[in-house]
């Protein structure tokens, strides 16, 4: 996450208490974040700054977020949008899109979540320079989707390649069975399944066939009943 | 039992129309009939006055005898009997006359009575006269009976004729009384629970219907009332919900962060499943209200439903639990829809499919083209259901005996979210009929469908 640390995020979002976790969360994700809980105040600072993603609530007071991505676009600014969606959250989705919002995301959501979609958009912007996500002998390839280890392909369905890409972005993080469900299988999916343990299994199956050591599976590391982790390898 | 108001209407004018028809033509006609037999006895009375006249018997009772039966229209002389006694010889001969018989005859009395012979009734005149006394006897059975033929036939005539009159005329009654109520219906079937705040017109309506008019538009705006409040509530309540939500869930996530005990991240973790499980009833929650309200926003895309169920059954495959997952699905059925929405529904009707069905029994989805549109049919073996269960399916937070038997999630929103997704793509989910110990659901979806 080399350019990480050079983005610069605008978070337009009028409840204080989700304000501050969004931004100590993304903060502390190397990002860098102006906040604004105003639908005219953010729409000032987003015309005069130079925001590398700007991050909008719909439901704002002065001036909701819709409008304000009207005039942004108006005014040229092209700066990726998400949008956070809350009430009617399938109406504004449509309209945000039609506006040319670049994603949405709808309420309750994972500030985890927020970074991945934020990184994507900023990879889409930046070209296909940060495609590889290698950690030790395990390969993947984001454009491709194709995932190797030690040079030997490994066959993976989507959700097992989306699930091995979360979690070798963030090495050394634990991610919780929701995390996991809403980033892989989205927030519409039943989170009282055990689908994320078995797609684990699945993933470790495949690893331990290509490396009969065990070495590559142990690479996923339970975290006994709270979740997954992506060892890091110094 | 289910009679037509019309029909009913028609019947009841007809059978009165008619019965005031017969008896109007019964009165009519029985004093045709009296009228009738008067004048022949004033016949037969004036002949008893002539056969009492001396210069009319003296042109001989045969002569008179012809005339009286051509007066009386008798067939046969059989049918007639003619007699004159002479009182003593007090009998003066009168000089003859062609003055009428009326004016010369003296008053007498014409007596009339039916006397009972050979076998037959004789109506019979008695005259008496200073000469003497003549009596005239007539059958006149036949008279009457050609009488009554008479009437019969223009009868046979008048009555149909009456009758489809009437017929006709009840039926233009009843059109016309049907009209309105037509109208009505009409209006009333229009609105839906989509339309309630329509409200039918009144004007150029008769008073009765604009009364009955008033009365339904005052039962929708109340109906409409409760229902938007209803509707209302729990939107506002998923709303207000979401904001606390995502405070919980965000600080949730960061604790799991910040901490390096392994036993506080398991607690956390555990309460983020929680937290999600909230989450999802609340935006089921929110979602049916939309559609209860006729809002449901859908973002319309072609929507591969091949591709879709196949990436949520290999889904369903990792969530088995010895039940064996058996499909045919016919590649690249294409459907207008929201690709989210369509998801969410396919997730519920498969996760429930699993969750229902017994251990080691099979659960089978088969999607196939159908003439306008696209079937798909999900089926699952499972604990014997009654046909009260059954009915109770799409009830919301409603869940099947087996949810207490075993520990099975869900919340009972599913089905019911289901249904509304489906219908408001123009489609429709059915709970189909077998076996007990067997649940099929039947999914269609238009192929193309516009809003």
């Amino acid at each position: 996450m080399s350019n990480s640390s050079l983005m610069e995020i605008l978070l337009v979002e009028d409840e204080q208490a989700i304000a501050d976790f969004v931004c100590s969360g993304l903060a502390g994700r190397g990002l860098k974040v102006r906040h604004s809980d105003d639908g005219h105040a953010g729409l000032a600072l987003a015309l005069e700054g130079n925001f590398d993603v700007i991050v909008l609530d719909i439901m704002l007071p002065g001036r909701d977020g819709l409008s304000v991505l009207k005039e942004l676009r108006k005014a040229g600014v092209a700066a990726p949008v998400i949008l956070l969606t809350a009430r009617n959250e399938l109406a504004d989705r449509v309209e945000g899109l039609n506006l040319g919002a670049d994603d949405y995301l709808a309420k309750p959501f994972f500030v985890e979540e927020l970074h991945a979609r934020i990184q994507a958009l900023q990879r889409r912007l930046a070209g296909d320079r940060t495609n590889i996500v290698q950690v030790g002998h395990l390969k993947l390839d984001r454009i491709t989707r194709h995932a190797s280890l030690a040079d030997r392909s490994i066959d993976l369905t989507t959700r097992e390649f989306n699930l091995l890409e979360y979690l070798m972005r963030s090495a050394g993080q634990v991610f919780t069975r929701s995390q996991i469900l809403e980033h892989v299988w989205g927030y519409d999916f039943d989170p009282s399944t055990n689908v994320v343990d078995v797609c684990i299994k699945r993933i470790r199956g495949k690893l331990t066939e290509l490396d009969s050591t065990g070495e590559s599976a142990a690479l996923i590391e339970s975290v006994r009943a709270a979740g997954y982790r992506f060892r890091r390898l110094s | 039992m289910f009679i037509s108001f019309r029909l009913r209407l028609f019947v009841v004018a007809t059978l009165i129309v008619s019965t005031v028809l017969a008896l109007v033509m019964g009165l009519g006609w029985s004093s045709v009939l009296s009228y009738e037999v008067q004048r022949l006895d004033e016949r037969l009375c004036s002949e008893a006055r002539r056969l009492g006249n001396e210069t009319v018997r003296a042109e001989g009772l045969q002569r008179l005898e012809v005339d009286v039966m051509r007066k009386l229209r008798l067939e046969k002389p059989s049918q007639l009997k003619l007699q004159f006694e002479a009182l003593g010889a007090a009998r003066s001969a009168e000089p003859s006359s062609t003055e009428p018989e009326r004016e010369r005859t003296p008053p007498g009395e014409c007596a009339l009575s039916a006397l009972e012979s050979e076998g037959t009734t004789w109506r019979t005149a008695i005259h008496l006269s200073p000469e003497g006394r003549s009596t005239v006897a007539a059958d006149l059975a036949a008279t009457k009976a050609e009488l009554q033929g008479a009437l019969r036939r223009a009868l046979m005539i008048v009555v149909p004729l009456a009758l489809a009159l009437s017929a006709l005329g009840a039926w233009l009654l009843a059109s016309l009384t049907m009209r309105p109520v037509n109208r009505l219906r009409d209006s009333m079937r229009a609105v839906t629970q989509m339309a309630l705040d329509q409200r039918l017109d009144s004007s150029g309506e008769d008073m009765e219907f604009r009364e009955l008019i008033t009365a339904y538009n005052t039962m929708l705006a109340r109906l409409q009332a409760s229902f938007q409040q209803a509707s209302r509530f729990s939107a506002d309540a998923a709303h207000e919900l979401r904001t606390p939500l995502t405070i919980l869930q965000g600080r949730l996530e960061q604790a799991v962060n910040m901490s390096d005990n392994r036993a506080v991240q398991a607690e956390l973790s555990g309460l983020q499943d929680e937290v999600g499980r909230l989450s999802g009833i609340t935006r089921k929650l929110l979602l049916l209200s939309q559609a209860d309200a006729g809002r449901l926003a859908l973002h319309l895309d072609p929507v591969d439903l091949s591709s879709m169920l196949g990436e949520l059954l290999m889904d369903a495959e990792m969530l088995l639990d010895g039940q064996v997952l058996s499909s045919a699905i016919e590649p690249h059925l294409m459907t207008q829809g929201d690709t989210l929405l369509l998801r969410q529904l396919f997730n519920n009707l498969i996760s429930n499919a699993v969750r229902y069905c017994l251990p080691g029994g099979a659960i089978a989805v088969t999607a196939c083209a159908a003439p306008d549109g696209v079937d798909v049919l999900f089926r699952n073996a499972c604990e014997p259901i009654g046909a009260e269960d059954r009915a109770r399916f799409f009830d919301r937070f409603y869940r099947g005996e087996a949810s207490h038997n075993r520990a099975v999630e869900g919340n009972g929103l599913g089905l019911s979210l289901a249904r509304e997704i489906a219908r408001a793509h123009g489609g429709d989910l059915t709970l189909q009929p077998g076996t007990k110990n067997e649940v099929v659901m039947q999914l269609h979806l238009p192929r193309y469908w516009n809003k």
